[in-house]
């Protein structure tokens, strides 16, 4: 474009590039054909905000799960290493971020180009009237300031979708191997964060052992002493019946008519002393809700944080295997003149955010 | 109902244990995260359950103790290591994608099209200056002429310099 503004102070020199000038206007009928073809830019900025969101909740799944396993004992070397390795991965999720912020500038770029060039355009028009009072015949190149912005509209548009797709699909090999990565990396922190909860989970249990046995010794001796006392029951009312079947089949030792009740088996005072002892044991277990609540309540907290973590890391795993589709479905956006659609993406970041933000709070 | 409530003396507790640690050798041979937490989840149970603690008993409870850490400690090792064993790679990621982070800066700014826009610019104000110069040779004195081709020299200077830019 320099070139084309260096004789503008020779006339004669701008009378040729007027006749130039009318040919390249044709030539922007051609590319105006081609600009058709080519559609305009997609609105890669959801992509870049998807990227952006998605790489700040996968970042918080580090200290996350490093968090878990400091929950077991002798567990500072691990959480060291994870720190330490996970500190590269959120510097390649930058990388990432700031990738995908500059495919955006391409594509904001290739639309401000088509901005500048109708500046130009406008500067150019405005340049030959002044000029026209000291170069002869120069206001005659008025008109060409639109050719101008037309002709440099069309090529940055034309520059900018080649430039963009260029930049694209350089990058799809390396967004795959950094999705592929990732994932695996999410399946290795599930596996680090079940095992760290299940160390938690022996932790807790651990602690409770005495106590524990003491009390499953107590519940097995009441079940005992409780199946005792309606074995007792049983054999009371099974007592009653038969001597009922006596009364009414006239059957029995004593003579129709004059039936004797005997005793039951069990009486009223030993059932009354099972009882007795059944609530005491029912007392003692009921003095360990003291820690057996706590525990309980805390093996319950255990597993709803495993529950949340497996789904943190599943989502992650769905968020960026559709990040790395979405970069690829972007170059087909492109190449076919179609807009893309991120609505996935961005749900599923959403989705890890909230995700990072329940596990918190459990 | 579970799996240690049939067991009722230091003979079966013996058994019991026998039994969890030949899996145990099976889980972390396997390399299954599951497996290997879950023999740890029984192995822990049996320490719960076993009774009553006499010495023989707390031995055996040791036993199911350090087999049940040894399987956690064996999980993550192996995952902490897979994950150390890519930081590299992220490494090479990480400067591959800034460095393209950086082309597509200078695509969008060779696209924006700005320096063009300065050198016309540049250029609509020297022609202002040439026309005014044009009025002052017809009407003024020489200091004014020299003042004004001053402002000219300094102007073209200007238009050459963002030229030379632009190339």
């Amino acid at each position: 474009m320099t070139n084309l503004f260096k004789p503008l102070w020779s006339a004669t020199l701008m009378r040729e590039r007027l006749s130039r000038l009318r040919q390249l206007t044709l030539l922007g009928g051609v590319l105006l054909f081609a600009l058709a073809a080519c559609g305009s830019l997609p609105d890669v900025s959801p992509f870049a905000a998807a990227t952006s969101e998605l790489g700040s909740a996968v970042e918080q799944i580090g200290p996350a799960v490093s968090a878990e396993v400091a929950k077991i004992p002798d567990s500072k070397g691990w959480v060291d290493d994870l720190d330490k390795a996970w500190a590269a991965r959120v510097l390649a999720i930058d990388a990432m971020v700031e990738y995908s912020n500059s495919v955006a500038a391409i594509v904001n770029a290739g639309n401000e180009g088509s901005e500048s060039a109708e500046k130009l355009g406008a500067a150019f028009t405005g340049l030959t009237k002044k000029a026209g009072g000291l170069i002869p015949g120069a206001e005659a190149l008025a008109p060409i300031g639109d050719a101008v912005a037309f002709l440099t509209k069309t090529v940055i548009s034309i520059r900018a979708t080649s430039d963009l797709l260029e930049a694209l699909e350089a990058a799809q090999p390396g967004v795959t191997q950094f999705s592929k990565l990732l994932a695996a990396d999410l399946e290795d922190m599930g596996g680090v964060v079940t095992t760290a909860n299940t160390g938690a989970m022996i932790k807790r249990k651990k602690a409770v052992a005495g106590k524990f046995s003491t009390l499953t010794g107590l519940r097995a001796q009441r079940e005992k002493r409780q199946k005792k006392y309606l074995d007792a029951l049983k054999k009371n009312s099974d007592h009653i019946d038969a001597m009922a079947e006596r009364v009414s089949t006239g059957t029995g030792a004593q003579p129709a008519g004059s039936i004797a009740l005997t005793q039951p088996p069990v009486s009223k005072a030993e059932l009354e002393e099972m009882i007795a002892e059944l609530k005491q044991i029912d007392a003692v277990i009921a003095s360990n809700k003291s820690w057996l609540d706590p525990y309980e309540a805390g093996l319950k907290k255990d597993a709803e944080r495993l529950m949340a973590a497996q789904q943190l890391i599943t989502a992650s795993q769905t968020a960026i295997r559709r990040w790395a589709a979405a970069h690829a479905s972007l170059i087909v956006a492109v190449r076919e003149s179609r807009v893309p659609s991120f609505h996935s993406l961005i749900k599923t970041a959403v989705e890890i955010e909230d995700l990072v933000k329940k596990l918190k709070t459990i | 109902m579970n799996e240690f409530d049939s067991i009722r003396d230091a003979h079966g507790w013996r058994k019991k244990l026998k039994e969890l640690l030949d899996e145990a050798a099976d889980a972390a041979a396997n390399g299954d995260v599951g497996t290997r937490n879950s023999m740890a989840m029984r192995l822990t149970e049996f320490m719960l359950h076993s009774n009553p603690d006499t010495e023989e008993i707390l031995i055996l409870d040791k036993i199911a103790d350090k087999t049940s850490s040894n399987l956690l400690k064996r999980n993550l090792d192996d995952r902490v290591g897979a994950i150390i064993a890519r930081t590299a790679e992220y490494a090479m990621l990480n400067k591959e994608f800034r460095v393209r982070a950086e082309e597509n800066k200078a695509t969008a700014e060779a696209l924006r099209f700005k320096g063009v826009l300065k050198t016309v610019k540049a250029l609509n104000d020297s022609i202002g200056v040439l026309k005014e110069l044009k009025e002052l040779i017809k009407n003024e004195s020489d200091q004014g002429l020299v003042t004004r081709l001053d402002k000219l020299s300094n102007e073209i200077k200007t238009v050459r310099d963002k030229l030379q830019d632009e190339e």
